[in-house]
C-alpha cells in the first residue's frame, strides 16, 4: 500500500514533466514559423509566457524544468547556426544568461501564487464543509442519523467511501487517529489513501470531533429523555401508592382503634363476645401485616428500589430490630455473637432494619414458646455475614430456595401461623439490591432448625449511589 | 376534669376522630376536633391544647407545610399521624417540628403511650432539671458528671454533648440532622457516620450494648432515642 502510494506519486509527477516537456514543444512550434522575420530576442517572451502557464499549472519543478529547457530550445533553434548549440554572436551569453534568470524569478513567484490560490481555495471549500456538516449534524437527533450523515458526507467529501467505528484503533487503510472517541474511517474507491495531505488529515480530526461531539450531545439527550420519563412513571408510581396506602390504612385504622376501645368494655360483655373480639383482633393483625407488606413489596419490587445508604454497623441495625420484634416473642430467648472487629457498612439502614426483623419474626414463628434464636455476625474477606439460626422444626427438604418466593407459604405442613408469604421476599429483593446475598439452610442433624446467612459487601456504596 | 389536658385532633376522616375521642376520654383526657387545616390556627389560640395529633393527609393543605406554618409561632407538642409510611416522610416530619411520628394503622396504647412522653416533656419544660436519669444512668448538667451505678464516667466533650441532647429528649426521636446540629452546631453539614462512629464510642462507655440497647436506640434511617425516663 505504501509502494502503490509511491508508485503513484512518481506517476503523476512524471506527467507534471511531460506536460512541461509539451509546453516547450509548444513554444518551439509556434516560434519557428517567425524565426526568419522577428528579431531572435523577442522570442524569447514566448518561451517566458510558456514557463509562466507551466508554472501556474504543473508547480515548481516543472517551471525550473521548463525554464532550461527553454534556453537550450531556444539556443537550437533560434540562434545562429540553426540545429546546433554553437552561436556566433558572444552577445548571446547575456541573452541566455538573462533570459534563464527571468524565466526562473518569473517562473517561480507565479508557482508560489498559484500554490497559494489552490491553498486559499481549498481553505475556503474545507470552511464551507465543515460548516454544512456542523449544521447538517445539529439537526439530527439519534446517533444513528448522525452516524449515516457522516458516513455518506464525510465519504463524499474525501471522494471515497466511509466506515464508522468507535473507539477505532483500526489502522491500516484509515485516516483515524485515537484521538476521538469516535472515529470515521475513509477509505477512498481504490481501497488505498492516495492523495491525503497533511491538510486532509486535519479535516478528517475535525470531522471525527464533530461526530464525536454530536454523538455524544445526541446520548446526552437520549439519557435526559429517558431520565424524564422515568422520573414521571416513578412520580406516578408513588402517587398510586401513597393513595393505596392511604386508602388500605385509614379503614384499618378505624377497625384497630374501635376494637381497642370494644375491649376497655370486656367485663360487661358475655364471654362468647370477648372470644369473638379476640378471633376478630388477631385477624385484624393478619391483615395489617399483609397489607403492611404488601405495600413495601409494592414499593420494593415496581421499579429500582432506592437505597437510602449511610454507614452503619450491622450491630446497630440488628439491635434496632431485635427492640421491635421484642413484644413478639414471649418466651424465647434471642442470643447474639459477634465474631472478630465487624467494619461498619454502607446500607440503607431502614430497610436492612426490615430485613433482620421479618428473619427474626420467622424465626419466632417456626420456633415453639420457648425456642431460641441465635443471631451471629462475623467479618469474613470484603463481606459481613449475619447467620440467624433457630431450633424449630427447620425448613422442608427441597425449599431452601423457593421460600424467598413471592407469596409462597408452607400452609401444606399446616402451620397456623402461616404469614403473608411476602416477608422472605422482601428480604431477598433489599439484600440483592445492597449487592448482597441471602440464603437458607437446615442446621445440621441431630439438632434441628434454620438457618438465615445474609452477607452484605463492605464495600457496597457501588450500586445504586 | 380541671387538671386533665386537652388534646386536638386535627383529622378530616370523622370515624377515626371519633374513637380517638372515646380512647382520649376513657383516660381522662378531654378532645377538641378539627377536620380541615384552615381552622386549625384559630383553634389552637381558641382552645389552647395541651398537645395536638396532626394527620398529614388533610383534603386542603399539605400536613407537612401546616406543621412548618404552626411551628413558626407555637411551641404545642405534636404528634403526627399519617398513612405515609417512607423514612423520608417520617425525617421531614420531624425535622418540621413534630414531637413523634405514628404510622397507621397504630395501635390505640402506643399512641396513648406517646401522647404521656410529649405531655411529660412540655411540662417539663426547658431547663429546670439540672439533672438526666435514664436508668442507672445519671448525668449531672451542673457539674457535668456522668455516673453509672455510682461509678463515674469519663466522657470526652462530644460524647458528653450528644448524651446530654438525647437526654433532655428522652422518650422523642432525633433525626441525625438535629443531633448533628445540636452539637456540632453551624458547621454540622457532617457525614452521618461521624455521628454514628460517636454514639458507638458512647455506648462503648456507658455500657450500652447495641445489639440489645437499654439507653440508646438507633431508628434506622432517621436517627436516634432513649427510652423515656
Amino acid at each position: 500500500m505504501r509502494l502503490m502510494q509511491i508508485q503513484n506519486r512518481t506517476r503523476q509527477i512524471l506527467i507534471n514533466y511531460s506536460f512541461a516537456l509539451a509546453a516547450v514543444l509548444i513554444c518551439t512550434l509556434l516560434c519557428l514559423p517567425l524565426r526568419e522575420r522577428v528579431d531572435a530576442i523577442s522570442l524569447t517572451m514566448v518561451y517566458l509566457a510558456g514557463v509562466v502557464i507551466a508554472a501556474a499549472r504543473l508547480g515548481i519543478g516543472p517551471a525550473i524544468f521548463t525554464s532550461f529547457l527553454s534556453v537550450l530550445a531556444f539556443n537550437f533553434f533560434f540562434t545562429k547556426p540553426y540545429h546546433s548549440f554553437e552561436f556566433y554572436d558572444a552577445s548571446y551569453y547575456f541573452t541566455f544568461s538573462v533570459m534563464l534568470i527571468t524565466s526562473l524569478i518569473v517562473g517561480s513567484m507565479t508557482a508560489q501564487l498559484s500554490r497559494l490560490l489552490k491553498q486559499t481555495r481549498d481553505e475556503e471549500r474545507d470552511t464551507h464543509a465543515l460548516y454544512d456538516f456542523a449544521r447538517g449534524l445539529s439537526e439530527l437527533k439519534s446517533k444513528e442519523e448522525i452516524i449515516e450523515f457522516a458516513k455518506e458526507f464525510i465519504g463524499n467529501f474525501f471522494g471515497g467511501k466511509s466506515i464508522f467505528a468507535e473507539n477505532s484503533n483500526n489502522s491500516g487503510k484509515s485516516l483515524c487517529d485515537n484521538v476521538t472517541a469516535a472515529s470515521v474511517i475513509i477509505t477512498n474507491k481504490n481501497d488505498d489513501l492516495v492523495g491525503f495531505s497533511n491538510n486532509d488529515v486535519i479535516m478528517h480530526r475535525t470531522f471525527a470531533g464533530l461526530v464525536t461531539s454530536a454523538i455524544a450531545r445526541a446520548e446526552s439527550d437520549e439519557k435526559a429523555a429517558l431520565y424524564r420519563f422515568e422520573s414521571d412513571n416513578e412520580h406516578l408510581r408513588n402517587m398510586l401508592l401513597s393513595s393505596l396506602a392511604h386508602d388500605l390504612r385509614t379503614p384499618l385504622t378505624i377497625l384497630n382503634g374501635t376494637l381497642s376501645n370494644l375491649f376497655k368494655h370486656r367485663k360487661s360483655l358475655p364471654r362468647e363476645g370477648v372470644n369473638e373480639l379476640t378471633s376478630m383482633s388477631m385477624q385484624l393483625n393478619r391483615l395489617q401485616n399483609f397489607v403492611a407488606n404488601s405495600l413495601r413489596m409494592a414499593s420494593i419490587s415496581s421499579g429500582a428500589i432506592k437505597l437510602n445508604r449511610e454507614t452503619y454497623t450491622i450491630q446497630e441495625i440488628i439491635g434496632a430490630a431485635i427492640t421491635r420484634i421484642e413484644p413478639q416473642k414471649e418466651n424465647r430467648k434471642i442470643l447474639s455473637t459477634i465474631n472478630g472487629v465487624i467494619p461498619m457498612v454502607s446500607l440503607d439502614g431502614a430497610m436492612m432494619e426490615q430485613v433482620m426483623f421479618n428473619i427474626l419474626d420467622n424465626a419466632i414463628k417456626h420456633t415453639a414458646m420457648d425456642g431460641e434464636i441465635r443471631v451471629k455476625i462475623s467479618n469474613s474477606i470484603k463481606m459481613v455475614e449475619i447467620a440467624i439460626s433457630d431450633n424449630g422444626e427447620g425448613i422442608r427438604a427441597g425449599s431452601e430456595q423457593s421460600i424467598f418466593d413471592k407469596f409462597y407459604s408452607d400452609r401444606e405442613q399446616g402451620h397456623k401461623n402461616s404469614g403473608t408469604g411476602l416477608g422472605l421476599a422482601i428480604c431477598k429483593a433489599i439484600v440483592n439490591a445492597h449487592g448482597g446475598s441471602i440464603s437458607a439452610t437446615n442446621v445440621e442433624p441431630p439438632a434441628s432448625g434454620a438457618i438465615f446467612k445474609i452477607c452484605l459487601p463492605i464495600e457496597s456504596a457501588i450500586n445504586n449511589g | 376534669m380541671a387538671n386533665s389536658p386537652k388534646i386536638l385532633i386535627v383529622e378530616d376522616e370523622s370515624e377515626i376522630r371519633k374513637f380517638l375521642k372515646v380512647a382520649l376520654q376513657s383516660n381522662n383526657m378531654q378532645s377538641v376536633e378539627c377536620d380541615n387545616a384552615r381552622d386549625v390556627p384559630a383553634q389552637i389560640i381558641g382552645t389552647r391544647p395541651d398537645l395536638i395529633i396532626l394527620d398529614l393527609g388533610l383534603p386542603d393543605k399539605d400536613g407537612q407545610e401546616l406543621l412548618q406554618e404552626i411551628r413558626e409561632w407555637c411551641k404545642t407538642p405534636i404528634i403526627i399521624l399519617s398513612a405515609r409510611f417512607t423514612e423520608m416522610e417520617k425525617v421531614l416530619a420531624l425535622e418540621n417540628g413534630a414531637d413523634d411520628y405514628l404510622v397507621k394503622p397504630f395501635s390505640t396504647a402506643e399512641l396513648l403511650a406517646r401522647i404521656k412522653v410529649a405531655l411529660r416533656h412540655s411540662n417539663v419544660g426547658g431547663d429546670e432539671g439540672y439533672l438526666i436519669q435514664i436508668g442507672d444512668l445519671k448525668v449531672d448538667l451542673s457539674t457535668r458528671q456522668v455516673t453509672y451505678c455510682e461509678n463515674e464516667i469519663k466522657l470526652t466533650p462530644i460524647e458528653y454533648k450528644l448524651l446530654t441532647e438525647l437526654g433532655k429528649n428522652a422518650g422523642k426521636v432525633i433525626t441525625h440532622s438535629q443531633l448533628l446540629y445540636a452539637v456540632w452546631g453551624k458547621r454540622a453539614n457532617l457525614d452521618s457516620s461521624y455521628l454514628r462512629i460517636h454514639i458507638q464510642h458512647l455506648r462503648e462507655k456507658i455500657g450500652d450494648d447495641p445489639m440489645n440497647p437499654k439507653y440508646i436506640f438507633t431508628i434506622p434511617g432517621i436517627g436516634y432515642k432513649t427510652r423515656g425516663i
